[in-house]
Parts: structure tokens; sequence; C-alpha cells
């Protein structure tokens, strides 16, 4: 008879953090939208929709929460960049995550963390999180306008 | 390796046509696409390139965009296509751009079949649109396309410099009387299969509907320097993680950001 019994569909909480991806606000429904079509159509769960992330503590108390309900399998977020910038809290956030047995899964990179290998794919990705990467590039300095040719110039 | 005349014609024109130095991957490309785009199909032709030619046979018009879509996203799915993409254009890539990588996220893919005026791209530049100088185009033919309105046009930088001044600067022509204007300063490319076409996304280019016979399809996706800048003047998604991906990414970069994050974090004493 077990396969008249339908497959228990897992639950993942899509999580809304207001803060800047690489420069981009996404608004909360937005963010519920992605969230919402990677977790039925990616990988194949049920959405949970959660409150936006407390933007005036330090404390990541939503995330954290999600982290602790029995009910979820997993945590959605739209990108890496949206866990704490802060590494200590990150570690932290990946021991729970770890501990309970939650998946964390990463819509723009298109990757999670499911065991403790493949935290270091993440927290590599933190390296374009840095400066280098996410300011605007509006002069040059001494040293680059060595490179000044008008031979080179398209526009 | 690219030589010296051919860097000296990327300088001159803007774009670069030559074989790919990875005929394997290039034909792989093809198989993913044909098995794609044959799916469901009946009496589709053996012969990949007759397939596509006359692709427009075993399709409605109306259904094309969802057939593209589909096709799309099925390519995205696959991380092997990426490295065949890649593969394809490498010797291109480390000679123009270099070896640490980042590669769009999307690799796109355009069916112009023909008398189509859906699918037309006018004349533009990507930098309007917020892309990097720092990247190019590679843009591969599945078949060998024909210079006519069965490729894509493009200018050369000693014009580009002019109709971008007048883009940017005029108060009342529009994009389609500039384009008029300078009409004959672009060029349709005759591209065959097996050769990879490399441009800088800076030079105007586009299409127009396709009045050849024959279905033209191509793919193209954009290629940087890691480290070179994303944002250039304006901050939009044009960036790592929204639109492009650490591809390559070399162990000495991995050494000298950690090593600046545990100064910062003054995990030791570095500074001089």
């Amino acid at each position: 008879m077990d396969h008249y019994k339908s497959k228990k569909i897992p639950i993942f909480a899509g999580y809304i953090n207001l803060k800047a991806i690489n420069g981009v606000i996404f608004p909360s429904y937005a963010q519920n939208q992605i969230n919402k079509e990677y977790i039925t159509n990616k990988i194949g769960g049920e959405f949970f929709m959660s409150t936006n992330e407390n933007t005036y503590g330090k404390n990541n108390i939503v995330l954290r929460s999600l982290l602790e309900e029995k009910s979820l399998k997993g945590v959605c977020f739209l990108s890496v960049f949206s866990l704490p910038d802060n590494k200590s809290q990150r570690l932290e956030i990946y021991k729970i995550a770890l501990k309970k047995k939650k998946h964390l899964h990463f819509v723009f990179e298109e990757f999670s963390i499911k065991k403790l290998n493949d935290l270091e794919k993440v927290e590599e990705m933190f390296i374009f999180n840095s400066k280098f990467f996410t300011e605007k590039k509006n002069t040059l300095s001494k040293f680059e306008r060595q490179f000044l040719n008008n031979s080179w110039a398209f526009v | 390796m690219l030589n010296k005349k051919e860097i000296s014609s990327f300088q001159k024109n803007g774009y670069l046509v030559k074989k790919t130095s990875d005929l394997k991957s290039l034909n792989n490309l093809q198989d993913f696409i044909y098995k794609i785009l044959s799916k469901d199909k009946k009496n589709v032709p053996k012969d990949k390139i007759k397939y596509f030619e006359t692709l427009h046979s075993f399709i409605k018009k109306k259904e094309l965009n969802n057939f593209r879509v589909s096709a799309i996203t099925n390519v995205n799915k696959n991380k092997k296509f990426r490295d065949y993409y890649y593969n394809s254009a490498k010797e291109i890539l480390d000679g123009l751009v270099g070896n640490e990588i980042a590669m769009q996220k999307k690799i796109n893919l355009s069916i112009q079949i023909p008398n189509d005026n859906k699918s037309m791209l006018p004349m533009h530049s990507d930098i309007y649109a917020g892309e990097s100088p720092f990247e190019v185009v590679v843009w591969i033919p599945l078949m060998n396309v024909k210079k006519s309105t069965h490729s894509m046009f493009i200018t050369n930088p000693k014009d580009n410099i002019k109709i971008n001044k007048e883009i940017t600067k005029s108060k009342n022509k529009t994009i389609i009387k500039i384009y008029n204007k300078y009409k004959k300063k672009f060029k349709f490319l005759k591209i065959n299969y097996g050769e990879i076409l490399v441009f800088s996304p800076i030079i105007q280019h586009g299409n127009v509907i396709n009045t050849t016979k024959e279905t033209r399809i191509s793919l193209n996706c954009r290629f940087k320097s890691l480290l070179s800048p994303y944002d250039v003047f304006s901050k939009t998604h044009r960036n790592i993680p929204h639109f492009f991906q650490p591809y390559i990414v070399k162990p000495l970069t991995k050494i000298g950001f950690n090593f600046i994050e545990s100064v910062n974090k003054k995990k030791f004493h570095g500074s001089l």
C-alpha cells in the first residue's frame, strides 16, 4: 500500500533581506517571487513566505528563527551575499544550519549548503563582495593612465 | 595564440573572426542544440546544418519565442555546455582578455527565421545598458552565416566614435535615423561554421529582418577578465552575482584577497 502514499514535499522558507546585493536592492515582493519560483521549480519544494529580516538589528533574528523552525527543510536566499556580511555571524548561521540539518539554497549562484564541505565554495564567493568588485569605476589612476592610447579608443 | 596581425585587426575593426582551436567542443555545442531543437519534431533531417537552415518549416512563427526560451533554459541547465563554450573560444579569449575569467551567467541562443520581424535588434552598443567596456561578446554560429541579412551587422571603431557621439548628444534624431545616416558604415559579417566571432560590445551592432530563405542559429555570451572593472560609470546589475559568474579564479587571487581580509580584520599587524 506504500506506493499509494504521496511523498511529503519539503518546505523551504524564502529569506527576505533588503540590503543591496552588489548595488541592487530587490523589493520584498520581487524577492518573494524569485524565491518562490526557485523553491517550487528548481528544488521541488513548497514555498514558505517569511517576514523581512530586521533592518535595524544586527543579530539576524529572522534568519536564525527560520533555522530553528522544525517544519522547514531549509532556507532559500537570493544570493550568497544575502548572508550576514560579518564572517563570524555567517559562521554562526552555518553552525546552526548544519546542526539542525537545514539546507541553504542560493538562487543567483545556483548552489547550496547541505554539508560541511559546501562551506568553502560559499565563503570563496565573498571575495566578490569586496570593494574591488563592487565599487563603480569612474576615474583612472596614474598607473592606469600609462595604458592610454588613442588607437584603442572605440568611443 | 593570437598573432600580432590578428590583434591589430581587432584594434582596427573592433571584432575578430577566427577558426576555433577546439572544434570538438564546438561540435558538442552544435550536437547539444540539435538535440534540444529536434526533440518531439518529426522527419527532422539528420544533417544538423540542413535542419538548422530549414528550422522555420518545422515550427510556427507564433511558437518561436516559447521554443527559443525553452531551448535557452535547457542550455543553461547544462554545466558542460559552459565548458564547451569557453573552450571553443579559449584561444581568442587568452589573446584578448586573459585566462582568469568571468563568464556571463546566461548563454543566449538566437534563432532568426526568414521574414520574422519580431526578432530584430536595432543598432545599439551594449555599453548603453551598463555593460563593461572590459568585456567581449563571443558570438558562435552553428552553421555557415552569409554576408547578408542572414548575419548581424557591425561598424568599426573609427565610425563608432562618430555614431556614438550622435546617439549620446542628439536632441532630435532617433536611433533609426542615425542608423540610416550611417548605414554604409555597417557591414554584415560572413562567418563559417567552425569560426568564432569576438567583438567589443562598445561597437554599434544589431540585426535586421532575415530576408534570406534560411534560418540562422547562433549563440552569444560575454566574457571579461575576472579582475577588470564591472560597473563603469554607472552602477547596474552587470556584475557578480547578477550578470557574471566567476568562471576561472586563479589560486593567487584567492590568496591575495584573503590576505587583505586578514589584515583588515586585524588578525595580524599587516600595514607597513
